[in-house]
Order: structure tokens, then sequence, then C-alpha cells
């Protein structure tokens, strides 16, 4: 795939556009994710606890690619909180995935503007766990991949979606992902200096 | 094949599956959803804010100004009266002291031999001794010669005011303070702009009575 589809597939992701391919209006109107968005407009609360398990993984994935460990499960919370509170802005209900991960982007965003700077611990204080090293590691080196690969592979290798799973609830095409997958792998790999 | 399973999970891939497990710890764990904020929508009312009377503020704008206008109408003659007496003043001393040099200037003397130099220096003649032959000639010789006196006095006098008038003009600033300078500057300045205000005042009640249907225009 060319370098300008790639930027494309960035653009998508940060942007939240809905699949290219065109979709029927019956199968748009049968989306799940848009009944649910109706009834929690429409002042259902269960329905919002229903949103909320279909993409607590998605918004964990997107901000745990930016944010501390530690500081994930708040901001996952204050991304539901300010979904509720806008949802009724929202103009279509089947692009509601898209719309969570920017808002979720977003919220990462502001943590860094309004976090203070704080000290790491000494090395004797930490309490050592070589599987938590060796996770960390592999973490922050998914972090420091390009945006589009790193969201896309902690979806896959953390949070355990699919790719039509991550495709589905992020609004990009199937194609793209799969290409944020593979690229995404290659790169992941070089950084752990494993072979191909 | 390592895409399928990257791709769906199908098949297997050793790395992968390490990397799944590695990384599983940090992995979303069930939570349950956020306390929700209680939004209402209340809505505050409406004020409607009060429409502004722009024609009150108009008629007080006009009052101001004319109040203004009239102060200094009433300032200014008094300022100009002033300078007016001081100029009358002058003329009339200069217009005195240019009859009296004449007149020394023409005055008969019996015995003296008085000859009559140019028009210009021509005055009145008291005529004494003449024959009574020539007295109707000498009447008309003193009327031509009291038109003529009176014509060069008057000339005398008007090129005096003139000449008066421009040293006035030239001495007035030197003589004015420059805070007296300034106000008067200033009073200038007041007049144009409260006549040019006034002016647009009149333009626009013309323009509500236009509107309006002429207002009172009949009963002339």
């Amino acid at each position: 795939m060319s370098e300008n589809e790639m930027t494309g597939n960035i653009f998508c992701l940060a942007a939240g556009t809905e699949k290219s391919a065109p979709v029927s209006a019956a199968a748009q109107a049968d989306k799940p994710e848009a009944r649910l968005v109706e009834r929690i407009c429409a002042g259902d609360r269960e329905a919002f606890g229903d949103f909320y398990k279909m993409f607590a993984p998605l918004v964990h994935g997107i901000v745990l690619a930016r944010v501390p460990r530690d500081e994930v499960d708040d901001i996952v919370q204050n991304v539901f909180v300010s979904a509720y509170k806008n949802l009724h802005a929202l103009r279509d209900g089947n692009a509601v995935g898209a719309w969570l991960t920017t808002t979720a982007r977003n919220l990462s965003i502001e943590y860094y503007r309004r976090a203070q700077p704080t000290e790491e611990l000494p090395e004797d204080v930490r309490q050592k766990d070589d599987r938590q090293t060796e996770a960390s590691e592999i973490l922050a080196a998914i972090r420091s991949l390009p945006e589009a690969y790193k969201e896309t592979l902690i979806l896959r290798l953390v949070e355990g979606m699919t790719g039509a799973e991550i495709a589905e609830r992020t609004g990009l095409t199937d194609e793209s992902v799969r290409v944020n997958l593979h690229r995404g792998m290659k790169m992941l790999r070089r950084k752990l200096g494993v072979a191909e | 094949m390592k895409e399928d399973y990257l791709w769906d999970k199908t098949g297997n891939d050793a790395e992968i599956e390490r990397l799944e497990n590695a990384l599983a710890a940090f992995a979303y764990k069930k939570t349950a959803p956020p306390m929700l904020p209680t939004i209402s929508a209340n809505v505050l009312p409406f004020k409607k804010e009060p429409a502004r009377r722009i024609f009150p503020l108009v008629c007080a704008a006009a009052a101001c100004l004319a109040f203004v206008a009239v102060g200094f109408g009433v300032l200014l003659p008094a300022f100009m009266n002033e300078t007016t007496n001081r100029e009358s003043a002058k003329t009339i001393e200069s217009v005195r002291r240019v009859i009296d040099e004449n007149s020394k200037q023409n005055v008969y003397e019996p015995g003296v031999n008085n000859s009559p130099d140019s028009n210009s220096k021509e005055t009145e003649v008291s005529v004494a001794g003449k024959t009574e032959s020539s007295k109707p000639a000498a009447k008309s010789e003193i009327v031509k010669a009291r038109k003529n006196v009176r014509q060069n006095v008057q000339s005398l006098v008007y090129r005096k005011e003139a000449k008066a008038e421009r040293v006035k003009a030239a001495k007035a600033e030197n003589r004015l303070t420059a805070e007296e300078r300034y106000a008067y500057e200033q009073l200038m300045l007041a007049l144009a702009v409260t006549s040019s205000k006034l002016k647009l005042i009149k333009n626009k009640v013309e323009g509500v009575e236009e509107k309006t249907g002429g207002g009172s225009g009949g009963g002339r």
C-alpha cells in the first residue's frame, strides 16, 4: 500500500470517519449501536450500560496507547461521561464508534495538558516483576509506533479484538486495519529485535 | 498462517501468542459503568432586553448641544464686542488726529501767503478781506474746498483705518496669551462641531417628520 493510503488511514483513524464501502440503508439502520444511541437519547439508562459494555474495550485500548497505565481507568470513565452528555449532538448513530474514539483521543491529549510533573520512584522502591517488566517494555515499544499502528496493535494484542471488530468499531475499512496490523507488527518486531 | 492469526485469530502464531499473553495484564477488566450525571434541561427564562429608546437620547443630546451653542452665543459676542470697541476707539482717535493735523496745516492766517500746494493738501480755507465782487466765486471755492477736504479726510481716515486694522490684526495674536489663543481656537472648534451636530439632528427630525406624514404640516 502506498504512503498516501497509509496517511489516509491515519486520518481516518484520527477523524473517525465511516467506512468508505457503501452500506445499505437497511444495514445502517440495523446496527446495534445506532439503536442503543437512540435508546440512550430517549433516557434509557440501561441502554447506556449495554453501550458501555460494547465500547469499553475499544476506549480502553485507545487511551492505553497514550496515557500512563494508572490513569487509563479514570480517563475511560471520563470518556463515557462526556459521551453521555454529548450523545444528543451525534448526527449519525452508526458512527458512534468513530466518534467515541475521537473523544477518547481528545481526553487523552487533555490529560497531558493538565498533568502535573511527576517524579518516578527509585528502583529499590518499585517491586520488580520480570513479567511485568517485559510487558511494560512491549507496551512501551508499541506506544512508540506511529498513531495508526499503535492503536490498532493495542486493540488487537492487548484488548483481543479481531481485525474485523476493530474495523467495525473504529469505522475504518478492513483493508486499512489489515495494513495497519501488518506494518505495525513488522515495526514492532524490529523494535523488539525479533527475527521476522 | 501468521497473517490470518493476526487478523482473526485463525491458525496459530507463537510470537503473536507470546505477545498477547504478556500484554494481557493491561487489558480492559470489566468494570461498572460510570455514575451518570443528572442533566436537567433547565432553560433560563428568556429576558427580553427593553428596546432602547433612541428618541429621548437624541432629545437630550440636542438639548445639551443647544445649551452649549447658546452659551457660546452669549460669550462670543461679548468677546467680540470688546475687541470691536477697542478698534472703533482707536479709529476715532486716529481720525481726530488726522483732522487736527490737516486743520493745523491749512488754517488761513491773514498776512501770510497761503498758497494751496496740491489736491491732497487742500483743506478748508477761511477767507477774510476779500472783495465783495469775488464773494460768489469765493463761496463756490469754499464749498469745493470743503468737499475736497472732506474727501481727503475720509480717504485718509479709511487708509488709516485699514492700516490700523492690519496693525491690529498683526498685533492681536501677539497680544493674546497662549491660553487665550487656545481658548479661542477651542471655541471656534466647538462652534463648528455644534453647528454640524445641530444640522444632523435637524435632518433626523425632518426625516422623522417626513416618515410620519409631515407631522403638523397643515394649518398655515
